[in-house]
């Protein structure tokens, strides 16, 4: 049987697994029961992209709110055939700034919502949601999040989405 | 009107005769990855089409002869894809379950339009919605242009991208433009013109100013690039008089893919004008690999990553940082007139491009490493060699 060390020597040495291990890695630890908010805290996950494209090679600049709409045990890409789904996550971008700096800058601008199923991008707004992405600009007022809030729980009615606790946890972090 | 070119006979055609690649109806894929990374990178310029697409580019053959053609269709050329290749690519599409939208381009795709209407029918049958790159010469009277337009709209064509600029106007009139876009407007269908002119002071809102406006129609001006025939002209920044910010330099399409298969099954990752002419963007051959396989190495690859979300200066910072006699090697991105240029302009060479990949690979070994010992904090023999185990299998 092939020992651990082989095993890291066969994906280093072949290109094809390799580039599958780096595609599929957020995946293939979940899949096997790692917990990678666990796993990947701290220093390490500066060095590497899971789950954070900011992260993954760095220096990417992002001022953005992400709302992403889980259910326990799930991966927010396969929430699109489990409309009974209910958890709303707020996470935020790795640069640093909190939710509660959004609204720091007075110049209030353009918030983009879209929203994603799973196999198709954020781009696609008219199946089934998965993921509920909001960004803004770099500019962007916290009042201006709620009521794009508002229109987010609009779009997803259908699906009982109960979003005023998060529109007031945002506007929590924020004041 | 340019002197008339023979007619485009889409019954003299070469195709690949080669057996299929075999693959496997369990190979699926999650699209989890990109889009969290898309939802990380606000505030960087995110495609507008953020989703994958599988573009087919169907044909070389096309009705007309354009000088700055990226691929010298003519109506002479006979290189089209086979039609069984085409229906497994889009039931390995399906299959995979990455991609959004199918696309058709060419040279002129519609010069088979049975064919193209038996890969679309497959593509609805799966629920991918597609996009088609068309000159319109078909357009020649309002009935034509609804026998073309509509029984593609009913198999879910989104968009039909019409290429038109005083080029293709040699060949192709105003007129059929304008009986498509009506087309179009009566099923649904948003049209986008996409022009190239050999000036920056060109537009296309000059040629359409009554289009200007309309919301079912985007124009789209671009710049003569220097493929075809338009590489002898000279073209560059300086030449168009133009400033480009080549420090901010990326794909097009930053965190999704346009996957294009040419007819010979040759596969590259982006719809770049230059993608043909550089072989080392290539992602293999789809008659030797599966469509599984080439997703895995280009949604892998860490130089494509690195590209796309990053862009060409970290490339090049990259290069630097591990092999500056490499780095010295890299062309003067000043030169090139956009990114897609600049990247033809690295990746042509394929030596450079394989020594490039060698940098890029010694950083994902790396990378690799580093995420093996986090995980083996947290984490038993067990469970790692499992997950080892998959990603070599």
């Amino acid at each position: 049987m092939a020992t651990l060390e082989d095993l890291e020597t066969t994906l280093l040495s072949n290109p094809a697994a390799r580039a599958r291990f780096l595609a599929d890695t957020l995946e293939l630890f979940e899949k096997n029961g790692v917990d990678v908010n666990t796993a990947f805290s701290g220093a390490a996950a500066d060095s590497f992209d899971l789950t954070d494209g900011a992260r993954f090679l760095g220096g990417l600049a992002a001022s953005s709110v992400v709302i992403t709409r889980s259910s326990t045990g799930r991966g927010v890409g396969d929430l699109g055939g489990n409309p009974a789904a209910s958890t709303l996550v707020i996470t935020r971008s790795s640069t640093g700034r909190g939710v509660g700096d959004l609204g720091a800058n007075p110049a209030a601008s353009t918030l983009v919502i879209t929203r994603s199923s799973t196999g198709r991008g954020v781009g696609d707004l008219g199946t089934v949601a998965s993921t509920v992405v909001i960004t803004r600009s770099s500019t962007g007022r916290l009042a201006n999040i709620a009521n794009q809030l508002k229109q987010v729980a609009q779009a997803l009615e259908s699906e009982s989405l109960e979003l005023n606790a998060q529109e007031e946890a945002l506007r929590n972090a924020g004041s | 009107m340019a002197k008339p070119l023979p007619a485009a006979d889409p019954g003299k055609t070469r195709r690949e005769d080669r057996p299929l690649v075999g693959w496997s109806r369990d190979e699926h894929r999650s699209q989890k990855l990109q889009d969290n990374a898309l939802a990380a990178a606000a505030g960087m310029s995110i495609e507008a089409d953020a989703f994958n697409v599988l573009i087919l580019n169907y044909t070389m053959k096309c009705s007309l002869a354009c000088d700055f053609c990226c691929y010298g269709c003519t109506p002479k050329r006979t290189e089209t894809m086979s039609l069984p290749f085409a229906l497994d690519l889009v039931d390995q599409a399906a299959s995979l379950g990455v991609f959004a939208q199918g696309g058709f381009t060419g040279g002129e795709p519609l010069l088979f339009l049975p064919e193209i209407k038996q890969i679309a029918a497959r593509m609805h049958s799966h629920g991918m919605k597609f996009s088609m790159i068309s000159a319109c010469d078909w357009a020649k009277t309002d009935e034509a242009a609804s026998a073309t337009v509509n029984p593609l709209a009913d198999l879910g064509m989104e968009v039909l991208s019409i290429s038109y600029d005083p080029t293709h106007g040699k060949w192709v009139p105003q007129d059929n433009v304008r009986r498509v876009i009506a087309a179009c407007a009566r099923k649904g269908v948003n049209v986008v013109i996409a022009a190239s002119f050999y000036s920056a002071e060109e537009k296309l809102q000059h040629v359409f100013p009554d289009l200007v406006g309309d919301p079912n129609v985007e124009l789209v001006n671009r710049l003569v690039l220097p493929t075809g025939n338009a590489r002898n002209r000279g073209l560059s920044p300086q030449s168009y008089q133009v400033e480009l910010q080549h420090e901010a330099y990326a794909c097009y399409k930053r965190i999704y893919h346009d996957l294009t298969v040419f007819w010979d099954g040759e596969v590259y990752p982006c719809c770049s004008v230059f993608n043909r002419a550089t072989p080392g963007l290539s992602l293999g051959n789809l008659y030797e690999r599966t469509l599984a396989q080439v997703w895995d190495r280009l949604e892998g690859s860490l130089m494509f990553r690195c590209m796309k979300r990053q862009g060409f200066s970290a490339l090049y910072d990259t290069v630097r940082r591990r092999d500056p006699s490499l780095a010295a090697r890299l062309p003067d991105p000043g030169e090139a007139l956009g990114p897609c240029e600049l990247c033809h302009r690295v990746f042509k060479d394929e030596a450079l491009a394989a020594d490039i990949a060698s940098v890029f690979t010694a950083v994902e070994r790396d990378r690799i490493r580093a995420i093996l010992a986090s995980a083996r904090n947290v984490s038993d023999e067990v469970k790692i060699r499992r997950m080892l185990e998959e990603a070599i299998a």
